[in-house]
């Protein structure tokens, strides 16, 4: 393979060993920023290198390299996020000068040190990733910092989910899995995150909460990994072409017109795999009606998960629902599955994240997540800008309270 | 052919679990394969892709080894080619293996560079911030001015009610429900099969082998009375689709696996066992019969009794006797016609149809009372002869000893042993076949010992043995020990008259 990704990465090879072994002075190491010059020349500049748990990034997608290459470029990534490196950045072709100055001051740079953090270079720019050491169970990040950026990926990934025609399976799958990631960093962090972002309440980010909650549902539940699976990615298909700006349309209707779109229309590229079979299964029982669903206890939770994100921006008006409002409104429907009811404000909690609430001396503040009291009702609260752990115990607020 | 040998070496060799590396395959936690220039090459991209631990499962099959290694030997290093890797993992695409799976590289890489993008569109720095501490900025659209809808009131204080009220815990019970009723095998076999059924198209993505595979696995791992009552509901008319599902269940063998598999002692499961012998298609059913058939102990008998009501005897036979029926077949239906209290023509006609292992077994549990005729001549023959001539002691079966004599005869007496002999002979001299036992002991061409043993066992008839040692030239031929026991029996009676 000689693509020019493949190139620099040879030459940025030679070029550590050389910097590395001889020093700046040597006529290798002058050749060696030649020949790095003309390979990142070649590679069309700007771009960036990221290197990352030992394999190396353009532009934040792994570069496909064969074999040989990836121990260079686990060699690269190793010698760079010693010296504090994690990404660089080539807005334009490298001087040659350049170059011989960031492989001077990397081959003197000692582990811990800050020596580069002074360098200042026109045509090449660098950064550390805090993060980008973390071993493979990620335990050396903060978890819920983790958490958080696993669902924002989710939801980025959810704005980008189409609300009509052939579902993208690889799409939904890889929200799923960031969610499940989410859940299992730190799930008040995810509970947070998707219920604090100052986001407006979108759709899709509406179907990410209904799948988020039909998750932390089944994982407290302990159902099979390929259970909480399906129905998290079946929670996610529905809400997702059920959902509208405001309100949505009942789950059965929206569950039969998935059917039609996903099968009915458009006959199924290759092989169906058993996951999308299961999914599928999930959306047909759902679309039986009540009764029916009655047979297949999953639809029950998959109802109250959507239902409750349909309710949570109604047709008319402005309010947006909370959480615990609408975990407060759950309880008092009769419509809902009383046990799946009381198992998702278990799981939540029953003063959840996003809760509004108002402390004993009169202020009223958010809910973060629970606090280091084994009393529920004197969690995290964020109030006037700042995180508080009440003294007393908080009384509940519902959203529409606060609008009167 | 090269998928075959891996499936059968792997199943002979009784292998576990595989583990990934970065640069080496263990297989139960030993190093067996480092990647160097021409091998293991695959390791590292299925690293990267998240693969962590592979187990074949008990059902794999050559296919899916062949599948797994083409997909292994097309990995490559690059975004597409590991997300699409693990995509069909995660979407339990090798079907025959236990799959573990933890983050790939590209999903990794993804969340590092966006934990430090602070201008990420979807959640705003304030969202990143408001974990971090003190810095949280609360999001306005939660706090805004709404206008109130009189239906939008939410019930928050009956909410608060309820908490302090502790009307809101769950129970173990209710966890147990709600998990088992989400993890039910017979529920989500259902859905799948009704989602499939409904949609012609979706049939040509999963075609009828793959079902019936699916089915069989689920089955495999619990079969229970939903399970039992989904499959009762496909039918035996099953037409088109249908058809070749239970087509591809009758190969699997699903009817010996539901036999094997299924909690006879559960009412529930029972009852639907008896609906799925009397309505699946024949092939199958038949399997089910002879499965449950071979299961010991009361349950089975009684679900094998009621079957038997159900389908009618002769029927129930049919289906579950064949020619593979063994001891425990027999004592199996014997207590099933102790249980039904049948006699007479029914038992002749179970009798009839077993093999005779089975056979054997049936007329020892149920102490028959007579054998027809076709049975005593299978008894004879069968080489059992401690066994058959303990039953005919019991039944007092003149034929039966008389065949036993007749098979001597064709044996030489070869392979029977001096007690068999001696119950034989002294069985027959009771049920007056002396003559016939007269003859034997001067037949030359019965072994001595034989001849021995049937001469004890006429000593108490005094006739007969006069008749058996009655010195002739022909004894001159006879074996030694032969001649010196008949000169002593000549010389006993001298010596008493």
């Amino acid at each position: 393979m000689n693509s020019p990704d493949a190139r620099v990465i040879d030459e940025v090879f030679r070029w550590i060993r050389i910097f590395g072994s001889h020093g700046a002075a040597h006529p290798l190491a002058v050749e060696a920023s030649k020949e790095l010059a003309v390979a990142i020349a070649d590679a069309r500049p700007p771009f960036a290198l990221q290197f990352v748990l030992g394999a190396v990034f353009r532009d934040r997608k792994l570069l496909p390299l064969p074999e040989d290459r990836f121990a260079r470029a686990r060699t690269i990534a190793q010698a760079l996020t010693r010296a504090g490196i994690a990404e660089i950045s080539f807005s334009q072709p490298p001087t040659v000068n350049d170059l011989g100055t960031l492989g001077a001051a990397i081959a003197a740079s000692r582990p811990g040190t800050d020596e580069l953090d002074q360098l200042r270079l026109a045509t090449i720019q660098w950064r550390s990733i805090p993060h980008a050491k973390r071993g493979a169970s990620g335990e050396s990040v903060d978890r819920d910092v983790a958490a958080t950026a696993e669902l924002s990926l989710a939801l980025a990934s959810a704005e980008a989910l189409p609300a009509s025609g052939p579902w993208p399976w690889d799409v939904g799958g890889a929200i799923v899995r960031r969610l499940d990631r989410s859940l299992s960093l730190h799930t008040y962090a995810s509970l947070r995150a998707i219920e604090l972002s100052p986001a407006p309440w979108s759709p899709m980010r509406r179907a990410t909460s209904a799948a988020l909650h039909v998750l932390l549902a089944l994982r407290t539940l302990g159902t099979s990994a390929a259970t909480q699976r399906v129905a998290t990615h079946a929670a996610m298909l529905i809400a997702r072409r059920g959902l509208r700006e405001r309100d949505g349309d009942i789950m059965t209707a929206t569950c039969t017109r998935i059917l039609r779109e996903l099968w009915v229309d458009a006959e199924p590229k290759g092989t169906v795999e058993p996951h999308q079979l299961k999914v599928a299964a999930v959306v047909h029982a759902a679309s039986m009606g009540v009764d029916a669903q009655k047979q297949f206890v999953m639809t029950s939770l998959l109802f109250l998960a959507y239902d409750l994100e349909r309710r949570r921006l109604p047709e008319r008006g402005r309010v947006v629902l909370s959480r615990v409002d609408l975990l407060a409104l759950a309880v008092s429907d009769r419509r809902y599955d009383p046990s799946w009811v009381r198992l998702l404000i278990n799981a939540c909690g029953v003063v959840p994240p996003g809760a509004l609430v108002e402390l004993r001396d009169g202020r009223t503040g958010v809910v973060l997540g629970p606090s280091t009291h084994r009393d529920p009702w004197r969690p995290e609260v964020l109030v006037e800008g700042r995180i508080v752990v009440p003294d007393d115990r908080v009384r509940l607020r519902s959203s529409t309270q606060d609008a009167s | 052919m090269f998928a075959e040998r891996v499936h059968r070496l792997w199943a002979e060799c009784g292998a576990g679990a595989m583990r990934l590396d970065s640069d080496m395959l263990h297989v139960d936690e030993l190093p067996v394969l480092e990647i160097g220039e021409d091998r293991g090459r695959w390791i590292l991209p299925a690293f990267m892709s998240g693969l962590r631990t592979l187990q074949p499962r008990r059902e794999v099959t050559s296919e899916d080894w062949f599948d797994l290694a083409l997909r292994l030997g097309r990995l490559e290093i690059s975004s597409e080619s590991l997300s699409s890797f693990q995509n069909w993992l995660w979407s339990d695409g090798a079907e025959g293996f236990e799959v573990t799976l933890d983050a790939s590289f590209v999903e990794t890489a993804d969340v590092i560079a966006t934990s430090v993008d602070r201008d990420f569109s979807a959640v705003r720095t304030e969202a990143l911030f408001a974990v971090d501490g003190d810095t949280a900025v609360v999001a306005s659209s939660d706090l805004d001015a709404a206008v109130l809808l009189p239906e939008m009131q939410v019930p928050i204080e009956s909410f608060v009610d309820a908490v302090e009220g502790r009307a809101l815990e769950v129970s173990g019970g209710t966890l147990r429900g709600l998990s088992e009723a989400s993890e039910s095998v017979g529920a989500w076999a259902s859905a799948e099969i009704q989602v499939v059924l409904a949609s012609p198209v979706l049939q040509k993505g999963y075609p009828a082998a793959r079902l019936a595979r699916r089915l069989a696995s689920m089955i495999a791992a619990r079969c229970d009375a939903s399970m039992l009552r989904l499959l009762v509901m496909l039918g035996g008319n099953a037409k088109g689709y249908l058809q070749d599902v239970w087509t591809y269940l009758a190969d699997a063998g699903i009817g010996a696996t539901i036999a094997t598999g299924c909690k006879v002692e559960d009412p529930i499961t029972a009852a639907a066992l008896l609906d799925a012998a009397a309505r699946f298609p024949d092939a199958v059913a038949t399997e089910l019969c002879r499965g449950l058939l071979a299961r010991e102990g009361d349950p089975a008998v009684r679900v094998l009794s009621d079957l038997c009501e159900r389908l009618g005897g002769l029927r129930f036979i049919a289906r579950g006797v064949d020619d593979r029926a063994g001891e425990t077949e027999g004592r199996q239906l014997a207590h099933v016609v102790i249980r039904l209290g049948l006699r007479g023509r029914d038992v002749d006609a179970i009798l009839a149809r077993l093999p005779t292992p089975a056979a054997l077994a049936f007329v020892e549990t149920t102490g028959a009372a007579s054998l027809p005729g076709d049975v005593v001549a299978r008894f004879a023959d069968s080489g059992e002869h401690a066994r058959v001539i303990q039953i005919a002691a019991r039944v007092r079966s003149r034929d039966l000893a008389q065949r036993l004599l007749d098979r001597i005869v064709r044996d030489r007496g070869a392979r029977w042993a001096e007690e068999n002999v001696l119950a034989l002979g002294v069985l027959a001299r009771d049920l007056g076949l002396g003559d016939r036992v007269v003859e034997v002991i001067r037949s030359h061409r019965i072994a001595a010992e034989t001849r021995l043993a049937l001469l004890h066992a006429i000593e108490a008839a005094p006739d007969l043995e006069v008749r058996a040692t009655r010195w002739s030239p022909a004894l001159l031929l006879a074996p030694r020990d032969v001649r010196s026991a008949f000169a002593e029996s000549r010389a006993r009676r001298r010596t008493r008259s």
